[in-house]
């Protein structure tokens, strides 16, 4: 999947986002791959779907899937509200801000993911910019 | 080796000036700070270069608001980073009711500071020492937070830590005990006066890993009172797990003085209780999301005890509030915890045939995994 320069979509920036941290922090994208290997993943944010699924090689992007283990559902504004901890993970689910919907086993791997992917994130130098331009389009 | 220790001419200037009981004055305080106080270019040839970490930090504990500012120099061990590469920072958290502030990362071209000089500048952030007063500028980036002051010592420094070892290296501290702040902190559309507000300042260097096998515990503790005379700087280190006390040390300062230090198994400590806060305020804040627990392991109570011959203190820390700044592991992808914690300290004592009494604010802090 590719994505051009001035793409705002909440696709470019997960696909950039993984594409640093397999460049910047190796050891965390492949946990992550590890962790989400059993997991198809259909995140929807503001409408826009964005498809993934994970093997030992990486993450893969999906044209459409139809029975995703893991569905997530959320807003920017949301994302950067626990971004930035105007909310926890657990207020915004709790509040369904954030809605998750999966078997027990799978949300557990999709939430080792997801810390992982942070974690990894956090030790990129790269992330920053990246997280200035999604903070620039979703609030623009 | 690793780190970059004191030099033998900062130790000798320090314990002669500070132990030998000789008079202390304005300008020798100026003049050990100016010699001993400055920042430390790592060695670039030496391997662990990138291992190099150096902070200036001061803490104000006045009534109506405390302050936690933090200029902060960290090798760069990313892969990509060039040998000698720097990460710069500056944290500034300020506490009134609750806390508020941020962990600013500068641009490397943004940051200066002259070898061998106390003149760092972070960005837009300063730290002066001029005529032996030091001149601070702060001010957050995204925050509301900043803050324009003159701290003026009025008692000795002393190397607490000389090289000590912790994890796979080793750590300086030099405590500037006791200074009043004079200025201004503004938060939000809160301006606040500082007149002679209690102060206290360290400088840390060495060179270390977050994440390798170590964990500290230090405070400070500074009289509500101006007059009164007493000051006080305790620390321990541990091993990660913290079942393992490495090295103790506990120090009492009367008025510019140094008077009395206790060490290793003339102090015990005794926790008690835990802090219970609603909120556990995390910086940066994004690492909340790796680290979102309510709760920690912090004492509710310390009390340190120290004897030795006839000389006996006892200090009573009550925790009142905390704020957690957390560190990206260097070597996993784990996280070390500084707990901030502010309160009260009581301290009650007999040191050299003379009665120590003194209540005031306090900061301890506290790294936890």
């Amino acid at each position: 999947m590719s994505f051009s320069h001035n793409d705002s979509s909440f696709a470019r920036f997960i696909g950039s986002s993984l594409e640093t941290l397999s460049n910047e922090h190796s050891i965390a994208y492949h946990l992550l791959c590890t962790q989400l290997a059993s997991c198809s993943i259909l995140l929807v944010v503001d409408g826009e779907t964005v498809a993934l699924v994970f093997d030992g090689n990486g993450a893969h992007f999906l044209s459409e899937l139809h029975n995703p283990t893991v569905r997530l559902r959320a807003s920017r504004r949301t994302i950067l509200d626990v971004i930035d901890a105007r909310l926890t993970l657990y207020e915004a689910v709790i509040a369904d801000s954030i809605v998750l919907e999966g078997n027990i086993d799978d949300l557990v791997a999709f939430h080792d993911g997801l810390l992982t992917y942070i974690q990894g994130a956090i030790r990129c130098p790269s992330f920053p910019a990246l997280l200035d331009h999604f903070r620039y389009a979703s609030t623009s | 080796m690793a780190g970059l220790p004191a030099t033998n001419g900062q130790r000798l200037a320090i314990r002669k000036l500070t132990l030998d009981g000789e008079s202390q004055t304005g300008d020798m305080s100026a003049y050990l700070i100016a010699q001993t106080d400055h920042f430390h270019a790592p060695p670039l040839l030496d391997p662990r270069a990138n291992w190099h970490k150096e902070w200036h930090h001061f803490c104000i504990v006045s009534s109506d608001i405390q302050v936690i500012l933090n200029f902060n120099l960290s090798g760069d061990i990313r892969p990509e980073a060039p040998p000698g590469a720097q990460l710069t920072r500056v944290i500034l958290l300020v506490r009134e009711g609750c806390w508020d502030g941020d962990v600013d990362s500068i641009l490397p071209r943004d940051s200066v500071f002259r070898p061998g000089v106390i003149d760092l500048h972070f960005g837009h952030n300063s730290v002066r020492f001029e005529n032996g007063i030091f001149k601070l500028s702060a001010a957050l980036q995204d925050r509301p937070v900043g803050l324009v002051l003159q701290l003026r010592p009025i008692a000795l420094p002393m190397l607490m830590r000389n090289n000590v070892p912790i994890g796979l290296g080793t750590i300086n501290w030099l405590v500037v005990p006791r200074l009043v702040a004079s200025g201004t902190v503004t938060v939000g559309r809160q301006v606040h006066i500082l007149n002679e507000a209690p102060t206290y300042h360290d400088h840390n260097w060495g060179s270390w890993l977050w994440g390798q096998d170590f964990a500290w515990e230090w405070g400070f503790a500074l009289p509500d009172h101006v007059d009164v005379p007493w000051s006080l700087v305790f620390d321990r280190t541990l091993n990660r797990r913290r079942s393992h006390i490495l090295e103790s040390k506990l120090a009492l300062w009367k008025n510019s003085e140094l008077r009395r230090v206790f060490t290793q198994s003339e102090i015990k400590v005794l926790p008690a209780g835990h802090l219970s806060v609603t909120r556990l305020p995390k910086f940066p804040r994004v690492m909340a999301l790796v680290a979102p627990e309510f709760t920690t392991d912090i004492p509710r109570y310390l009390d340190i005890s120290a004897a030795a011959g006839a000389d006996s203190l006892l200090c009573h820390f009550e925790a009142r509030d905390v704020a957690q700044i957390i560190i990206p592991n260097e070597t996993d992808l784990g996280i070390t915890v500084l707990n901030e914690v502010t309160g009260h300290l009581e301290l009650e004592g007999n040191v050299k045939g003379e009665l120590v009494h003194m209540q005031g604010g306090a900061i301890f802090e506290f790294l936890t995994q």
